[in-house]
């Protein structure tokens, strides 16, 4: 008797689950980008990856967004109804544009929506704000701005700045703009590929590499509990804790902040 | 005095029933209630309701309760063997008579409140009456069996004068049995140097689990409640650390957990965190019945129960991780209309705390049947429907501030379910409660921490709670 009991109980607790079914639609966006120099994309948990091309050219005119609704249901023909019901919204203003994710709340969180290219003209302004997902960038010449909760970021940009967060995330940033960079937990690497620009750079935890510009007029500030190593062409030093160095009239700042972990700076080099 | 009267003192052929409350729960029970159970915010919650029966302070003049009275019978005779048990009390007081099919007395006895009484009888139909003469409990018993006597609310508390009618009764065809005492098996003796521990036990396990065992004198039982809890405790922050954050930061394709690895750790989590949480209420309401030596009868005579409930399931979602938990904390309020028939308004909760995109409150009607009451195991049969209020969170980002909001902010819905309800007692009128249940939501069913389930989607969930019997 007890050992039907026990079977009894195990079935129990296995019983404790959901059946119901998966579905799927891609999807492909575009809108025009006339008398648009910003562009905000703000959806929900998903990856970001933007190819920003010349908008010289004859198939860069507009903003593209590629991916595709998942989504679950309690059938087969529910579940692939339930992708119908998101949408990606455009919206625009005075020179500004904003792409959301509108989903009915019927299935706010029965349908996700996954991004998978975003391409735009690599003149405009971007700022890009998702909650778990890494982020790609690659080409964007204008200032540009990346905010998520989780995911890495990775960033190729060109001479616009670049601000980035990340509550969670490694953080590599190649850029001849401004950047300010913050990780609540994760590496930083900024990679200084033009001329001499301030850097601000934040991390809880991780370790942050900075390969700098030029040093001629650099006010350095360096402050992390593990090693720092600076060696540039006028400052080569190892040290713990805070650092602080100033060369020339040190109208470039270089700020570095690391919670735990360590920071190396160098020059840039190119190979 | 009539003849088989009983008043309160043991009589020289006392017979006990040993199978009412064993010394020890067999095998599956036994986890649950030397195991069992409590998260603290349902302690805190059901701790507001008084352990009045708990706290009753047994009469010291009460002569010793023996664990293993002899058996006077002889077990070779089938007669012997085919008797039935009926048991009156504790918590009730005055004086009833036992009759018989033909309205002969078979046995008085007097009441008291902290004092169970049984009696022996051939299989039959036997009324419970009161001193007043009205019958107030009418009762089956079978071949071997054993009923509890349910008497009326009115006769509990301090015993009333005890006055018999005057009408003469008839002398009864044979005499009582047995009439005794029942001793419980899982009863000690007052202590009455340390009434204190009536309070202090129970209150140091709910601070630290497993204490209030120790100062019981159950060290072993303490220490292995304690350890249960650490052990619970711990491994439940190692499942929620286990989680990757990452995990679907790169898309669908970007599995970092495979299903099993999700479904199993989730699994893991739910089990632990509802061990826990009936470890540690188990563990209160245990210290609290040792402390005051008393046995435990289902309170089956009660009019309101008050339920808390924690009812989970693991199912699919949309994208990354593509399972999660879905927990739903309620509260029902349920009266038993008729015996054993319950009704009442159900699942009454709120999701609104850490939820980002919407507000949901929920509340329901349910049908229960008592199905199955033996010794401290019931098993109630229910039906319901949960109906569920909700409203988005704020407003979707606008340019144009000017534009009326989307008229798609509500909702309302409705999910059946039928479920089966097992309630393990651990003190007359607290119960700890595992209720596996079938719904099937009509609508997009909203759970806690922004979770919902798709409509049509059938759901096996799992409940652990506990509840309270006035």
């Amino acid at each position: 008797m007890y050992g039907r009991a026990r079977g009894f109980f195990c079935l129990v607790l296995l019983c404790a689950c959901v059946l119901g079914a998966r579905g799927e639609r891609p999807f492909s966006n575009d809108w025009g980008l006339a008398d648009i120099d910003t562009v905000r994309i703000a959806v929900p948990d998903t990856p970001l990856t933007v190819q920003a091309c010349d908008p010289a050219a004859q198939d860069c005119a507009r903003l593209e967004i590629s991916g595709r609704w998942l989504s679950v249901g309690g059938t087969r023909q529910d579940a692939k109804d339930n992708t119908e019901n998101g949408r990606l919204d455009f919206q625009s203003e005075g020179g500004f544009a904003l792409v959301t994710a509108v989903k009915s709340l019927d299935v706010q969180d029965l349908l996700d929506l996954e991004i998978e290219s975003i391409r735009l003209p690599w003149d405009r302004a971007l700022e890009l704000a998702t909650g778990v997902g890494h982020v790609t960038v690659d080409g964007v010449d204008a200032d540009l701005s990346v905010e998520t909760e989780v995911g890495d970021v990775d960033v190729d940009a060109g001479v616009g700045n670049v601000l980035v967060r990340t509550d969670q995330g490694v953080v590599r940033v190649q850029s001849g703009g401004v950047a300010d960079l913050r990780s609540g937990s994760g590496g930083v690497e900024l990679l200084q590929d033009g001329a001499a620009r301030d850097a601000f750079i934040h991390t809880g935890y991780g370790n942050v590499v900075v390969e700098i510009a030029a040093d001629a007029n650099l006010e350095l500030f360096i402050r992390a509990p593990g090693r720092i190593d600076v060696k540039t062409n006028l400052i080569n030093t190892i040290t713990s804790g805070d650092f602080w160095r100033e060369t020339g009239n040190g109208t470039t700042r270089i700020e570095v902040i690391s919670q735990w972990g360590n920071v190396a700076v160098r020059m840039y080099d190119p190979d | 005095m009539t003849n088989g009267e009983r008043t309160g003192e043991r009589q020289p052929v006392g017979r006990v029933s040993q199978r009412l409350w064993p010394r020890r729960l067999p095998g599956v029970w036994r986890p649950l209630y030397e195991g069992a159970v409590l998260r603290v915010t349902l302690a805190l919650a059901l701790a507001a309701i008084p352990l009045a029966e708990v706290a009753a302070a047994p009469d010291p003049g009460d002569p010793p309760v023996p664990g293993d009275s002899g058996d006077s019978g002889d077990p070779g005779d089938p007669e012997e063997a085919s008797r039935g048990h009926i048991v009156l009390g504790p918590g009730f007081s005055g004086t009833v008579e036992v009759l018989d099919e033909a309205g002969a007395v078979v046995v008085t006895m007097t009441l008291r409140p902290e004092r169970r009484l049984g009696v022996d009888l051939p299989p039959g139909t036997y009324r419970v009456r009161a001193a007043d003469g009205t019958v107030v409990d009418t009762i089956k018993l079978a071949p071997g069996g054993s009923e509890v006597a349910e008497l009326p609310p009115g006769m509990e508390g301090p015993p009333p004068p005890a006055v018999l009618p005057s009408v003469p009764v008839p002398p009864p065809p044979a005499p009582p049995d047995t009439v005794d005492p029942v001793a419980d098996p899982g009863s000690r003796p007052a202590d009455p140097g340390r009434s204190w521990r009536r309070w202090a036990a129970p209150l140091l396990s709910a601070l630290i689990p497993g204490v209030g065992q120790m100062v019981n004198k159950e060290p072993g039982k303490g220490v292995g409640v304690l350890v249960s809890s650490l052990g619970l405790a711990v491994g439940s922050i190692a499942l929620l650390r286990a989680r990757d954050p990452f995990d679907g930061a790169g898309g669908h394709r970007d599995d970092t957990a495979s299903d099993s690895q999700e479904i199993v750790t989730l699994g893991a989590y739910a089990g632990f965190t509802g061990a826990l949480s009936l470890l540690y209420v188990g563990q209160i309401l245990d210290a609290a019945r040792v402390a005051t030596g008393k046995g435990v009868t289902p309170r089956r005579k009660y009019r309101i129960n008050l339920d808390v409930t924690r009812m989970t399931t693991i199912g699919y979602r949309a994208g990354q991780p593509a399972y999660a938990l879905y927990n739903d904390w309620t509260v029902s309020v349920l009266g038993q209309a008729v015996r054993r028939l319950t009704v009442g308004v159900a699942d009454i909760g709120f999701k609104g705390i850490n939820a980002r995109s919407r507000t949901t409150f929920q509340a329901g009607l349910r049908v229960g049947y008592r199905m199955f009451d033996r010794k401290r195991l019931w098993l109630n049969l229910a039906v319901g429907s949960i109906f569920q209020g909700t409203t988005a969170a704020g407003r979707p980002i606008q340019i144009d501030l000017s534009e009326p909001p989307p008229a798609d902010n509500s909702r309302f819905g409705a999910t059946l379910y039928g479920q089966v309800d097992l309630r393990f007692f651990v003190l007359n009128r607290w119960s700890l409660n595992l209720i596996p249940r079938f719904s099937i939501p009509m609508t997009t069913r909203y759970y806690s921490f922004d979770r919902s389930l798709p409509r049509f989607a059938p759901t096996f969930e799992l409940g652990t709670g506990a509840g309270v019997y006035f």
